[in-house]
């Protein structure tokens, strides 16, 4: 669907994306996430055709954007981070005017309207003024405006930002329903449970440079916090903790009721030495397991040592 | 025929804006009040020349350039403020890149942008037509003139505006854009007349020697007026008013080259239309270029 080569933007001797290549299939929940000015928005117009790159290529739908810029927009439905209103404006006659943008004849575009009105649950508002509506369903009204020319690829950049709680989780609905009817969407956010909880697959940008992209359990995966391990203890809590305080190479992060998280140095040999000593110092040892990765973690993790590098 | 969305969108958030019918209110009233300020003077002097010779109502046909150079003033004046929001307003409303993502090509956006900014100025024009037409009913002028006129109204307009749009294609803030609007007609008006005033110092400084070549340099200089619009009104209102050039006739009179193919002004007027429409022209690509995101910097 969206393949973005080499992609390069400098805005003067700043680099605002490096290099950037990614392949994006059809029917994908794509999220771009990362810092401010990581250079998630510029991509996005770049892709948009809002902004010109310096070099490399974006391809939508086997058409380059240098090549076909006209169809290419045709192949785009684009929401903002702000939701512009023009004063004195209806809500279907924002539709039908961004529909004439479009070239949509009028007859279809107000069957179009109306359908896209249900969609985003808005068709008692359709003769509402547009700057009278609510933050929230300002914002699904342009994913409704976005969708009116049927594009394969809806960008969508911070559309929770702003949004109250009841907003956002009717956004992540909208486009739930969306993906379920085979769109490919692009959403850059920094909410990211919410991204965790929708995206079919990531990529986390840093400082203009793509540092992962993948499927959301793979990147987990890959970069795992697999050196905390949470150790179940029955009893012997004290004595547990006095041993492992006195073990080389190990750290105590928290000691809870039944639990004790520590840090090692991440090899399985390690493990097993630190369980062996537990249990020949007999420590009732319930159970272990590894902690679990989270988006947040893998977020901190891969933006921050690229801060520390630079 | 499909009218441009951005025409019909911005004239249907206009209909609704209670500012637009007050300022409508205001050049009305203002027009009015020029109306009846010339309407006295005029009574006075035709009750004067009536005293002497009792023919001269006709004096009352000067009611026509009274009112509409002040209307051309007004709309001087107005055009500029309601065009130089036409791309600075859609970045402050945050709705610029909506519409540049959508399928309308940068040349219909300026179109756009500068039609809805005409159409309302030319409602303005063609509401204040009664109070013009009082020149024509108290006899003198023609229906002719009243349309050639607004034709000419229309010309200023579309070169007021397509500045307008150009300056707001290239400044950040609708005031800024307000602001070179018009500094840049400023210049059209105001230093077009530079280099005849320099030729004509520098002729008359060595008018002793009479020579050729001095006096082409005066003429040429001259040509510098055609896109100026003052001088195009001028022109008008020698031609529908008196029957003859008057700013032309008076260069043929001193007798400079070349400029007895203008002696009876229709020549400068058209010349000056077809000057401003193709300067109007410019502006527009400029603009165009200007807002297109694909023309913009793409660095290294």
């Amino acid at each position: 669907m969206l393949y973005i080569e080499h992609l390069n933007k400098w805005y003067g001797n700043h680099q605002a994306v490096k290099d950037l290549s990614l392949h994006i299939p059809k029917g994908d929940l794509f999220g771009f996430v990362g810092p401010n000015g990581a250079g998630k928005t510029t991509t996005l117009r770049i892709v948009c055709g809002l902004l010109k790159e310096s070099s490399g290529q974006v391809v939508i739908d086997q058409m380059s954007r240098k090549k076909d810029p006209e169809k290419i927009k045709r192949c785009i439905g684009y929401v903002p981070d702000f939701f512009g209103v023009y004063d004195n404006f209806k809500v279907w006659e924002y539709m039908e005017f961004y529909g004439s943008l479009y070239g949509i004849n009028a007859t279809d575009c107000r069957k179009l309207t109306e359908d896209l009105l249900a969609l985003v649950n808005l068709s008692e508002k359709r003769d509402e003024y547009v700057d009278s509506l609510s933050r929230g369903m300002k914002q699904r009204l342009c994913v409704a405006r976005a969708l009116l020319h049927d594009p394969a690829l809806l960008v969508l950049d911070e559309p929770s930002s702003g949004l109250d709680p009841r907003a956002r989780i009717e956004m992540k609905e909208l486009l739930m329903n969306l993906r379920g009817m085979g769109k490919t969407i692009i959403i850059s956010s920094h909410i990211l449970s919410e991204l965790s909880e929708m995206c079919t697959s990531i990529g986390i940008m840093n400082q203009g440079k793509l540092v992962a992209i993948g499927k959301i359990e793979d990147i987990l995966h890959a970069g795992a916090v697999d050196d905390v391990v949470i150790l179940e203890i029955r009893k012997d809590m004290e004595r547990a903790v006095t041993i492992i305080k006195q073990m080389a190479n190990v750290d105590l992060i928290s000691v809870m009721e039944n639990e004790i998280k520590i840090k090692y140095p991440g090899e399985d040999a390690e493990l097993n030495r630190i369980l062996i000593e537990l249990m020949q110092q007999d420590v009732m040892l319930h159970g272990f397991h590894r902690q679990e990765g989270n988006l947040e973690q893998m977020f901190m993790q891969l933006t921050g040592s690229e801060e520390e590098a630079s | 025929m499909r009218i441009n969305p951005i025409i019909r969108k911005d004239l249907t958030i206009t209909s609704r804006s209670m500012r637009y019918s007050l300022g409508m209110l205001a050049y009305e009233g203002l027009l009015m009040l020029v109306f009846m300020i010339a309407m006295r003077v005029l009574d006075n002097t035709s009750r004067y020349y009536a005293s002497l010779n009792s023919q001269k109502l006709s004096e009352f046909i000067a009611m026509f350039p009274a009112v509409s150079i002040a209307e051309l003033c007004i709309v001087a004046l107005i055009i500029p403020m309601m065009a130089a929001s036409a791309v600075t307003g859609e970045k402050e409303r945050q709705t610029f890149d909506i519409l540049m993502t959508t399928q309308i090509k940068p040349m219909q956006v300026v179109t756009g942008k500068m039609g809805s900014a005409i159409i309302r100025v030319m409602l303005y024009v063609l509401a204040s037509v009664p109070i013009m037409a009082v020149g024509f009913t108290l006899g003198g002028i023609s229906w002719w003139v009243l349309l050639i006129y607004l034709v000419l109204t229309l010309v200023l307009a579309i070169l007021e505006a397509s500045i307008a749009v150009f300056s707001s294609a290239v400044c950040k803030r609708t005031i800024t854009a307000t602001i070179m609007s018009y500094l840049i007609v400023f210049v059209i008006c105001g230093l077009t007349f530079l280099p005849l005033l320099m030729a004509a110092i520098y002729d008359f400084a060595l008018s002793g020697m009479n020579s050729f070549s001095l006096e082409l340099g005066v003429s040429l200089a001259t040509l510098a007026l055609l896109p100026n619009p003052i001088f195009m009104f001028l022109e008008f209102y020698g031609v529908s008013l008196s029957g003859g050039s008057i700013f032309v006739k008076s260069l043929v009179d001193e007798g400079l080259p070349f400029m007895e193919i203008f002696d009876g002004g229709v020549l400068w007027i058209v010349l000056s239309v077809v000057i401003m429409l193709l300067i109007s022209f410019g502006f527009m690509k400029l603009a165009a270029s200007k807002i297109d995101p694909m023309n913009g910097k793409s660095n290294k």
